[in-house]
């Protein structure tokens, strides 16, 4: 701040005290200055920022209203989606579906920024003397909106999110030695299921944004000490500036970040963010598939001569190679020159490189366009008694109810005994069936063992008192109709409760 | 220009965070009144306040709660159900009635009301909440609030 003060920048009051803000703003914004000739692509890196911005605003939103557990993560988004409403100037406005796809677009947008950030440094020398920290912590940056984007893919808990997640942890695995450690401590088990998720929500909002912040922080901190490369200029050449920061080039990067964010808006308020059907193990014809900037390693892996032993080639070793490479990039090619034209062979390995990754990616989009998505099931207001608390987490064992067969005739503790003599008592097995027999009205009421709406016994109790309060075109008889005892009818649900699937 | 650009960034997420806290701040769900049962209308004897309780599901977002209420059940001088809850008014202890002093007592402060639910005595200065009812038949039905 002395620096300011020094060169008459007005960090001095009236009274000659300091104004530590003002002189803040002086250095940094309204006297800075930037090399001559400095264009759009030098403003990538502010409009990244500003997308990672409104991302930590959109997560805190979300943040609000999501819950990471199994048993409710999926419904929770739902609700997020359909019931997030508010309005706006007499018109209803879906904000909660516009903020978890300004959050999902964002993404997408965030990793396009970034690897344009990055190619436009590569391409522009930019990363040489004295600016190799700089690019250091812009590769770890890199690697850091990978995990962001790794970790929050599961979190909405739909399928995609279960198997891209599953396949990911299955690919860490294959690391060799570490692997299979590393992927246990990532998925808190030897499978994907409630801990995975607790883990990739912690990562996603506590551990990542301590790494992001001090590594964006320190990253701007030096930007602006050493400024922007001039373009064109050799190493070791004086770096002269000529033309104002502001408002010249703050209104180019603000522009750059208002065309992403427009695009971004723009998706978000078309298509909102996709979900499909709730995670499940029960896989059927679907296809696990990553998140589209992961498609080009996805099939890398589908190369045969990347299979069997030589899986790791590709996922531990190429892009190892790739990372170590990117960071020793300033040691690695010390010349002076930093025109891409004057330097053949990097210009050539970087677009060689860069072919390789958007066409991998390309060749992966191509190849998955047409596979089966598995739908959202039918949407019922939460706020309507209809409502269907949350689906069942998807690694419960079958009951044996569903499984078929096998079952024993009788239960064996008294009070499933008494329960299921007040089912024959009181008529339910009249329209319902129990172990597959009753049902002689032929009204076709489900299987009373293993009701796959899978509630507590408070629920139950309250559906025996009024079942067409829960579900309106229920034709089932009321407890009053049945002369249901209370103590019978809690009996019941009880049992219900207890045989439902879970 | 840059001002302009960058205070509509600022400001479009501002009220975006605006929309959503609204949005999300209108929970439990409301909805038209709903009435359950409470308990038999003859169970309700003069001069002695029915001590008793109901749950029903509220909807909170995403979850759906059982709620329950303690309350005390009592006939006015028409005839008509009143329905006092047991919250005491002063910071939510549950009162009891105390037949002896016919007052409503509660036990953590020493707050009392009597038999109407008027506070008469120690830190609460309103009355006992009373819930909506009415008569269905032979019941006695209470609002879910």
């Amino acid at each position: 701040m002395s620096g300011a003060s020094a060169d008459g920048g007005g960090g001095d009051g009236a009274g000659g005290t300091p104004r530590p803000l003002r002189a803040l703003l002086v250095e940094w914004v309204f006297a800075k200055q930037v090399p001559a000739g400095v264009g759009f692509l030098r403003a990538l890196g502010t409009a990244l920022f500003v997308v990672l911005l409104t991302q930590a605003v959109t997560g805190m939103l979300l943040a609000l209203c999501y819950v990471p557990s199994p048993d409710h993560a999926y419904n929770s988004v739902r609700f997020i989606d359909h019931e997030v409403k508010s309005t706006l100037g007499g018109h209803e406005i879906a904000v909660g579906r516009l903020v978890r796809g300004l959050h999902h677009w964002g993404a997408g947008a965030v990793i396009v920024l970034a690897f344009l950030h990055l190619l436009r440094t590569f391409f522009t020398g930019a990363y040489k003397r004295p600016r190799a920290l700089l690019w250091v912590l812009g590769v770890a940056l890199f690697g850091v909106l990978l995990g962001f984007g790794f970790t929050g893919y599961l979190l909405p808990w739909d399928m995609k999110a279960f198997w891209a997640t599953d396949v990911g942890m299955t690919i860490v695995a294959t690391v060799p030695e570490v692997g299979p450690a590393l992927a246990d401590l990532l998925r808190g088990g030897p499978e994907l299921g409630a801990p995975t998720l607790t883990r990739m929500f912690a990562l996603h909002v506590l551990i990542l944004p301590a790494l992001l912040i001090p590594l964006a922080g320190l990253h701007l901190l030096l930007v602006h000490r050493l400024g922007i490369t001039p373009p064109g200029a050799r190493v070791g050449a004086p770096e002269v500036k000529g033309a104002p920061f502001f408002p010249d080039h703050v209104v180019r990067e603000l522009l750059v970040a208002a065309a992403a964010l427009g695009v971004v808006g723009f998706l978000a308020w078309k298509l909102g963010a996709p979900l499909e059907a709730p995670a499940s193990r029960e896989l059927g014809e679907y296809e696990p598939r990553p998140e589209w900037y992961f498609l080009g390693l996805f099939q890398l892996l589908k190369l045969e001569w990347f299979q069997g032993d030589r899986v790791w080639y590709a996922t531990a070793l190429l892009p190892g190679a790739v990372g170590a490479l990117l960071l020793l990039l300033p040691w690695l090619d010390r010349g002076k020159e930093r025109s891409a034209s004057q330097r053949p062979i990097a210009t050539t390995l970087g677009v060689l490189a860069v072919a390789g990754v958007v066409g991998m990616t390309a060749w992966g989009f191509w190849e998955t366009k047409d596979d089966p998505k598995r739908p959202p099931p039918p949407y019922v207001p939460v706020g309507d008694l209809a409502y269907v608390p949350p689906s069942s987490p998807p690694f419960a064992p079958p009951t044996d109810a569903t499984a078929g067969g096998g079952t024993p005739a009788v239960p064996a503790d008294p009070a499933s005994a008494r329960a299921e003599a007040l089912l024959a008592e009181s008529g339910c097995v009249d329209c319902h069936t129990l172990r597959g027999e009753g049902d002689s009205s032929g009204a076709g009421g489900p299987e009373l063992r293993g009701l796959a709406d899978g509630h507590d016994a408070a629920w139950y109790a309250a559906f025996l008192l009024n079942p067409k309060q829960f579900k309106p075109d229920i034709d089932m008889p009321s407890a009053a109709d049945l002369e249901l005892a209370d103590a019978d009818r809690f009996a019941i649900a009880e049992w219900l409760a207890a045989n439902a699937r879970k | 220009m840059a001002t302009l650009l960058g205070g509509a960034i600022a400001g479009g997420l501002g009220l975006l965070g605006a929309l959503f806290a609204k949005a999300t701040s209108r929970w439990p769900a409301r909805h038209a009144a709903r009435f359950t049962a409470l308990c038999r209308l003859d169970a309700l004897q003069d001069g002695a306040p029915l001590e008793t309780s109901f749950s029903f599901d509220r909807v909170e977002g995403w979850y759906r709660e059982r709620v329950k209420r303690l309350v005390y059940v009592m006939k006015d001088a028409q005839g008509a159900p009143v329905v006092l809850s047991r919250s005491c008014t002063h910071l939510g202890c549950p009162v009891r009635w105390k037949p002896k002093t016919t007052t409503f007592d509660c036990a953590c402060h020493g707050g009392k009301f009597d038999a109407e639910g008027a506070p008469i005595a120690g830190p609460p200065k309103s009355p006992l909440r009373r819930l909506n009812a009415r008569i269905a038949g032979e019941m006695v039905e209470v609002e879910e609030t």
